[in-house]
């Protein structure tokens, strides 16, 4: 085992006027690993991962991706990294077809005047992989809230990450959806070893998908272990529950 | 789609080749303010129609270049030959700098400073009297010097000239929209924030885009100064902006072949309205509304309606 994490934050803090959104929060990520970040409504989750992403800046703190600081970081740049994203609200290129949604994920990590032959095999992979061939040529704002996450996905996947941050990347699915979803993230977690970080509000998802669980409350990191010390954690049930 | 555009734009370039050959002066004259109507809708829609955020500058930039032309061959004794590339330029280098602060900002925001923004311009060249000669109107333009032996002072000569270069600019941006990067700027257009997270530079796009796009109002504005040979402040105001958004629209955004089409329609039906100058702009007005409603992606849009293409 390498001793350097791919992702790594230290004290980590971002406050919005007066209000500490995230409050000194270390966590580090090793490579390969499922890591799932769940805390109650407005505890500064996806400010979290905004900082990560790059979309927000840090009030104070550091974030190490792969050793480099990455911390200010303008988003297109952490992205060309390896650091892919999805987002709480499902977002796509709705004009654009499938194919063309994921076509921008790979030309956007590596230009070229024309996009290559290679680029175009790694898109139909990609499709293929995410089950969007038969809809490759639909256009992208006429398919189910389900299909749109897998082009979120897919758009994602198409340039190679290796740590992929997923934001509520369940809410809005059925459970037959929920857990097509869950089998995928393990096959790509195994399959093509990407590292995976999901923000969840359904505990079921986070149980069966995550090795390790971060909990933060109030912006605050409460907890961090495997799945059956959370759950038996009597902090964490405090804050789920209200205090006893 | 792009094979369609080819041909359509092959009978254009024939139709306008051929027009000189039988038509009267007058019909030229239209045709040729069409024409320079055309390479600003064209990069109009590069920058609004391609990348997103709605711009209301574009005469400004048009009028900037047609100005700096205008003043370079006048008070440096610069032939026009070297004057249009270095307006255009001039052009381009000043909306990078003006695009980088203002595309800081999205959506509204974003087009009520341009609006803001062709104002403060046309006011500049209406209060600097010194060098614009203000309302009074800049005279005494010359036409662009002989070249090959072809004099341009003739109208028809000049007519040629502004389609070679409106040809030029439209095979450049077909060129560039077809490519990667038109891929990335319709990106940006889509969902900015999705862009950005896939790892698309949309700051420097969106600027590049602004850019180019000005810059090539930039260099339809020079020809209009060495065509028109009078400069007024009045022809580059808000009017101009808001026609060439007009003219866009009802083309069909996004289609580059449509806004080209739009102005050159936009053009011919307030012409045939000349004999009811009263009338005129409220005709067209119910004529715009009606158009926004009935197809609101304009001309193209109507086109791939009835071929059944899109809904």
């Amino acid at each position: 085992m390498q001793n350097q994490s791919l992702l790594e934050c230290k004290g980590l803090t971002k406050r919005f006027g007066g209000v500490h959104a995230v409050k000194e929060v270390d966590i580090k990520i090793q490579a390969g690993m499922r890591m799932g970040i769940i805390g109650p409504n407005g505890a500064g989750k996806t400010t979290l991962f905004n900082m990560f992403t790059g979309e927000i800046k840090p009030s104070a703190g550091a974030i190490y991706f792969k050793g480099h600081a990455i911390h200010g970081m303008k988003p297109h740049f952490i992205s060309k990294m390896g650091i892919g994203r999805t987002f709480q609200i499902v977002r796509v290129f709705d004009e654009l077809s499938v194919y063309e949604n994921v076509l921008i994920g790979a030309v956007a990590k590596n230009f070229h005047f024309k996009p290559t032959r290679e680029q175009h095999d790694a898109v139909r992979r990609i499709l293929s992989l995410t089950k969007l061939d038969s809809q490759k040529d639909v256009m992208a704002k006429h398919l189910t809230v389900a299909k749109k996450k897998h082009v979120g996905l897919a758009i994602a996947l198409v340039g190679n990450p290796q740590l992929l941050l997923l934001d509520e990347c369940m809410a809005g699915l059925t459970f037959v959806e929920t857990d097509e979803m869950i089998e995928f993230l393990h096959k790509i977690n195994t399959d093509m070893g990407i590292t995976l970080v999901v923000v969840e509000h359904v505990m079921k998802v986070v149980m069966e998908l995550c090795e390790n669980i971060v909990v933060i409350a109030s912006g605050e990191k409460i907890a961090e272990g495997s799945p059956k010390d959370i759950v038996s954690n009597p902090h964490v049930v405090d804050v789920y529950l209200g205090e006893s | 789609m792009w094979n369609t555009n080819r041909i359509i734009l092959g009978i254009m370039l024939f139709v306008l080749l051929a027009i000189p050959l039988f038509a009267s002066s007058y019909i030229v004259y239209v045709v040729t303010l069409a024409m320079l109507f055309s390479m600003l809708t064209a990069s109009y829609d590069f920058m609004t129609g391609f990348t997103g955020p709605l711009s209301f500058s574009h005469g400004a930039f048009y009028g900037i270049g047609a100005y700096t032309s205008a003043l370079l061959t006048l008070k440096t004794g610069m032939s026009f030959w070297v004057a249009m590339p270095v307006s255009t330029l001039t052009v381009f280098v000043f909306a990078a700098i003006v695009g980088y602060p203002a595309l800081k900002l999205r959506g509204h925001y974003f087009a009520v400073t341009t609006f803001f923004f062709g104002h403060f311009i046309y006011l500049v060249l209406l209060n600097s009297r010194d060098i614009t000669k203000g309302p009074l109107g800049l005279g005494g333009i010359r036409p662009p010097e002989s070249l090959f032996g072809i004099n341009f002072g003739n109208m028809t000569a000049m007519y040629y000239l502004i389609l070679f270069f409106g040809a030029l600019m439209v095979v450049f941006l077909f060129v560039l929209v077809n490519s990667s990067i038109g891929k990335l700027l319709v990106s940006i257009r889509e969902n900015e924030d999705l862009a950005q997270a896939s790892g698309v530079n949309t700051a420097f796009y969106k600027v590049m885009a602004f850019s180019i796009s000005s810059g090539f109002a930039g260099m339809a504005g020079s020809l209009f100064a060495h065509f028109f040979r009078l400069l007024h402040p009045s022809t580059f105001a808000w009017m101009t902006s808001e026609m060439i958004v007009i003219m866009f629209l009802v083309g069909g955004a996004g289609t580059l072949i449509g806004p080209i089409i739009g102005a050159g329609v936009v053009t011919f039906i307030l012409e045939l309205m000349r004999f009811a100058p009263e009338w005129r702009f409220i005709i067209w007005s119910i004529l715009l509304i009606a158009i926004l409603i009935i197809e609101p992606r304009g001309l193209a849009g109507l086109y791939n309606r009835i071929r059944g293409r899109r809904a």
